[in-house]
């Protein structure tokens, strides 16, 4: 019988991980444990699941124990501590200096996408767009063969919602959406959520989406091929405004990617997968985390200080609010993080609240409000 | 009398292990996972339970390709059940480890008893 310390082990090599039992259970040596989406890369030890990979894609960074030590290496600095924050970020204490944070990507991503986002910052901060700041000169750095960002950490608290706030909100995204930026720039998308897909527009976002659904048919349980059906329609039918005007966007515009503090101005955190894409898109994003009309109306009231939407983009600002808790829905059942009767659910009463917030915000636009 | 004490402790044994997995199986049909597979025997109790796929599978290599052949879905979330896990080499345990996890996808477990 193998003894639990080798029995913990084994789980690990083989990418597993326990879960907690009852204790009667446990003391009699009995385990329960799912998979650890950690790859086993080429092999017979390979997951065979395409969901599984994406889990992986998603969930697993290298070396991550190691990356104080790469971030020593890299810059010369002392660090103390790191802790992380989200799948694939990390807080870096430093001996005798403030904290930076170090966003790991997957393998995948080209190290030159990362540098793009971050000449982006470098254009956006001289023109007084509080973003994140950079502690060196050249903050993207490789780590087994994932890029590495480094940014300076942002002290304050995320921003509260709320009427008030979604104002600061919508005036911050007119700006950035007048920003000027040269043609090369307009050839990189952006606006995909990170923990579906980078570097690309939320077109490529539906289409990553559908190629993730197509296997998840077999998670679908005897009864409920309907609501997968649907969903499935839902992603179909779903227009990502791709001819409609684009600007530059930040794809999470959203009170908690605004940090704040007492006396300044919020800082933008979160830059991963900013980029060229319809503003329509990203207005609608920044829409669908306001919880009530008030905070609608002061988003769209002062937006539209900045930029005028065509009729074409109010006429389909319901499918961009819809757009983000699509992806969400549909990312969660996906990934296994919610059974699709939920996820269906969920998804209706989405779909409702996003056409009642483009409602409230073409009645904000025309004045109606006031 | 040792001996009946040691029949005792293993009937316990065996009621426990029998409840702890007919639980497992039933949260799992609750959830509506349609796959389980038996590795090395040590539990039957599946059989009653509505639209499931059951595999008994001995334990031995190549028990990822033997199920995929035959119609075991990689997609499908999954319960692996190592019924006498507990008692295999460490060797043997480590490949059915390996083996099961190459076949998992979100929403799969894994039981030892």
């Amino acid at each position: 019988m193998a003894a639990p310390q080798q029995l913990s082990v084994l789980l690990e090599k083989t990418r597993w991980r326990a879960v907690k039992i009852s204790e009667k259970s446990q003391r009699a040596g009995f385990v329960v444990a799912l998979p650890a989406w950690v790859p086993a890369g080429d092999g017979p030890a390979a997951t065979k699941s395409a969901l599984g990979c994406f889990c992986e894609w998603v969930f697993h960074r290298d070396a991550t124990a190691s990356l104080g030590e790469h971030l020593s290496g890299a810059y010369g600095i002392a660090v103390e501590r790191v802790e992380e924050l989200d799948v694939g970020t990390f807080k870096v204490q430093i001996k005798s200096g403030s904290p930076w944070v170090a966003r790991v990507f997957p393998s995948t991503r080209p190290e030159a996408d990362v540098q793009r986002e971050v000449d982006v910052m470098h254009h956006l901060d001289p023109v007084g767009f509080p973003v994140e700041k950079f502690p060196v000169a050249r903050p993207v750095s490789v780590l087994e063969g994932q890029p590495v960002v480094v940014t300076e950490f942002v002290h304050g608290s995320e921003m509260k919602s709320g009427a008030a706030n979604f104002g600061r909100i919508g005036r911050l995204l007119g700006e950035l959406h007048t920003v000027q930026v040269d043609e090369g720039w307009q050839r990189h998308p952006g606006g995909a959520w990170h923990h579906l897909a980078l570097d690309t527009s939320p077109a490529g976002e539906l289409m990553v989406l559908r190629s993730l659904l197509s296997p998840a048919r077999h998670r679908v349980t005897v009864g409920e091929e309907n609501l997968y059906d649907k969903l499935v329609a839902a992603v179909e039918a779903a227009d990502a405004c791709a001819d409609l005007p684009h600007a530059l966007g930040h794809p999470d515009l959203v009170p908690r990617n605004m940090i704040v503090r007492p006396g300044k101005s919020p800082t933008v955190i979160d830059w991963a997968g900013v980029g060229w894409y319809p503003r329509v898109m990203s207005l609608g994003s920044t829409l669908w985390a306001a919880r009530d009309a008030r905070s609608v109306s002061s988003a769209v009231g002062a937006y539209r200080e900045k930029v005028t939407l065509s009729a074409a983009e109010m006429d389909r600002l319901a499918t961009a609010v819809a757009h983000r808790p699509l992806v969400l829905a549909c990312w969660s059942f996906i990934t296994g993080r919610e059974d699709l009767a939920w996820v269906a659910k969920c998804w209706e009463n989405q779909l409702a609240r996003s056409l009642k917030i483009a409602d409230q915000a073409r009645v904000a636009w025309s004045g109606g409000d006031r | 009398m040792s001996e009946v004490v040691t029949d005792d402790r293993r009937e316990r044994y065996l009621a426990l292990r029998s409840s702890f997995l007919d639980r497992f199986v039933a949260n799992a049909t609750e959830a509506g996972v349609g796959q389980f597979v038996v590795v090395g025997g040590g539990y039957s109790g599946g059989s009653t339970f509505g639209p499931t796929r059951w595999w008994q599978v001995p334990s031995g290599p190549a028990m990822d390709k033997a199920l995929v052949e035959d119609g075991f879905q990689v997609e499908s979330p999954t319960r692996f059940i190592l019924a006498k896990g507990a008692k295999l080499a460490e060797e043997e345990l480590f490949h059915l480890l390996r083996s099961a996890r190459s076949l998992a996808s979100p929403g799969t477990r894994l039981a030892i008893c």
